[in-house]
């Protein structure tokens, strides 16, 4: 019975994958690799009904679309006895190994905020706030971050295919264009509006960013290349 | 007019090349020979003119100091249209500079004219220039050799063709998107105002949400902005072609009234243009103090969605599932998308994809 249920879920869990890749061509060579399974039916104590399977796949899929819309490249959760682990392609050291996914009907699941530039999974505990996105940004005074001036999507290079305008580490001067911000058909070339050195790119290339909130810090930049120009 | 190839939805980045009959010509002594001569001749002629003093010196300093450049670093031939040999040319195909001038009524936009009978694309022009040349500054051609369409589309531009960019300056990100609308608008309002004028009735020019112009079930024309953010503030080139004169591949204004009996050419380029500037300053200053909703009402009038009936792909979880739901357009939401409602009253967001809509 309990083994039926994973099944399901398994499979759904699949479809999830791959709804989300068609939706974001780009984002399909990631999800394409990546590596997600249910383990160890053994832990799961009570037998899932229906709507909690629902409302677990949903928090699962939004989790999922979180990480692949950001720069995280590994999300564990651990809960009471249950873990949760979401690895993209690069967190992988072999494509053999697969991350274990433990199902845990009854846990809420909230996101932690991402933890940036570690290659390597940081244990966590799930941050207190549920439902609500985790601020992207990082307080790290060193670091202004560069805000989207308007709404719309972000592209990184001038045409598909084409190189980025900017990677992580380049040295960036003051007008200098680093990403295309598209609105209703509108391109909108933004030029950096200082100089610096690109340490984090948080936009994903093809989604939607806002003008409003947080989370539409693009880009750190160091204070010591502010002061050069 | 229109559209060739591609649907991703970049602009082009990729300058072209400079010399291009060279590359294409080959190597031979002779070819190379010639591929010299066509390249003085490629020169793009400009045409500087003023509507006031204030901006007549502007165009000298500009001709003086050689401020104007092309994308491709082409040669650029300037000169001031007071002192040209064709000040008071006639020629149906020759934009009449002084009929512009003395029909414009504006204080910021479309007083300094950049004319060129012949050129690659007057957006290059404006936007390549923006920093040199004060915002509102219009440039107008009669041929456009590769004009722009959205993405790397090719806007065609054959004579008949009414071809101008100009600049505008925003710095709030969150109207800038609306800016095409308000350009939209003017350009209706604009055709309207001058059959008004003329003793014509009015042609129904309606907006193809977001940037095209239809008569008749066919696109007469476009609007291309693009913006570069720098400095804090939005510097965008807002580019328009509409076919006044010129029936390929779709029809034209002219040949709408034609059908209506009235005689050939009936409206010109200078009346049209100048036109648009009057209301587009309009509509310009009350978009900024009071926002789109104060113009969204003509705006709904003038569009072709109001009720209109659409089918939204969305995609499913499964790759299989592609729900398809009717949904009846509302209007705009604040920041611009399509504003929709399904049969069961859910509201929801529609934004453009790639060259086709619905």
């Amino acid at each position: 019975m309990v083994r039926c249920h994973l099944t399901v879920i398994w499979l759904k869990l699949i479809f999830l994958l791959q709804g989300i890749s068609r939706n974001h061509s780009d984002a399909f060579k990631v999800f394409a690799m990546n590596e997600v399974s249910i383990e160890k039916p053994s832990l799961v104590a009570e037998i899932p009904n229906a709507e909690s399977v629902s409302v677990f796949m949903d928090q699962v899929s939004d989790l999922i679309k979180l990480v692949d819309s950001r720069d995280i490249v590994e999300l564990q959760l651990k809960q009471l006895d249950r873990e949760l682990v979401i690895k993209k392609k690069e967190a992988l050291p072999q494509p053999s190994t697969s991350a274990p996914v433990f199902y845990a009907p009854q846990t809420t699941y909230s996101p932690q905020p991402p933890t940036t530039n570690v290659p390597a999974p940081t244990s966590s505990t799930p941050s207190a706030s549920p439902a609500a996105l985790p601020a992207p940004a990082k307080p790290k005074s060193s670091h202004p971050p560069f805000k989207s001036p308007m709404a719309g999507n972000f592209y990184r290079s001038p045409a598909p295919g084409a190189p980025p305008f900017v990677k992580v580490g380049d040295k960036v001067q003051k007008g200098q264009v680093i990403c295309i911000i598209e609105a209703m058909k509108l391109m909108n070339d933004i030029e950096a509006d200082q100089s610096g050195t690109v340490v984090e790119i948080l936009a994903e290339d093809g989604k939607p960013v806002s003008v409003d909130t947080v989370s539409v810090l693009l880009f750190y930049t160091h204070h010591s290349f502010i002061f050069n120009s | 007019m229109l559209f060739v190839t591609s649907s991703p939805r970049f602009l082009s980045l990729i300058k072209p090349l400079p010399f291009r009959s060279l590359q294409n010509l080959g190597f031979s002594p002779k070819n190379l020979c010639l591929s010299t001569k066509m390249e003085s001749e490629s020169s793009t002629k400009l045409v500087l003119c003023g509507k006031s003093a204030v901006e007549e010196e502007l165009a000298r300093c500009l001709k003086t100091n050689n401020a104007l450049k092309l994308p491709d670093g082409s040669p650029v031939t300037v000169c001031l249209h007071s002192e040209s040999d064709s000040a008071g040319n006639d020629n149906d195909d020759v934009f009449r500079v002084n009929s512009y001038m003395n029909s414009i009524s504006t204080s910021r936009f479309g007083r300094l004219l950049v004319y060129s009978p012949r050129l690659a694309s007057t957006h290059d022009v404006v936007a390549n220039n923006f920093g040199e040349l004060p915002i509102g500054s219009v440039c107008v051609a009669d041929v456009q050799l590769k004009g722009r369409g959205r993405s790397k589309n090719v806007w065609e531009s054959p004579k008949g063709c009414l071809l101008f960019s100009f600049t505008i300056q925003i710095e709030d990100g969150r109207v800038v998107p609306l800016v095409q609308y308000v350009v939209s608008l003017a350009m209706t309002e604009a055709v309207n105002d001058v059959c008004r004028r003329n003793g014509m009735p009015s042609l129904d020019v309606r907006i193809k949400w977001p940037n095209d112009l239809y008569l008749d079930g066919l696109k007469v024309g476009g609007i291309l902005c693009t913006s570069t953010y720098k400095s804090k503030k939005f510097n965008i080139s807002a580019g328009i072609g509409l076919n006044i004169d010129n029936q390929k591949p779709t029809t034209c204004l002219n040949a709408a009234l034609q059908r209506l009996g009235y005689a050939a050419n009936q409206l010109q380029r200078e009346d049209i243009i100048s036109a648009f500037f009057n209301k587009f300053e309009v509509f310009h200053d009350i978009f900024l103090c009071q926002g789109f909703q104060a113009l969204e009402n003509l705006y709904y009038k003038t569009w072709l969605h109001s009720g209109q009936r659409v089918i939204v792909q969305e995609k499913n979880e499964s790759e299989d599932q592609v729900s398809e739901n009717v949904v009846t357009i509302q209007g705009l939401t604040p920041s611009g998308y399509l504003l929709a409602a399904t049969d069961d009253g859910q509201i929801c967001e529609l934004h453009p994809d790639g060259n086709r809509y619905t």
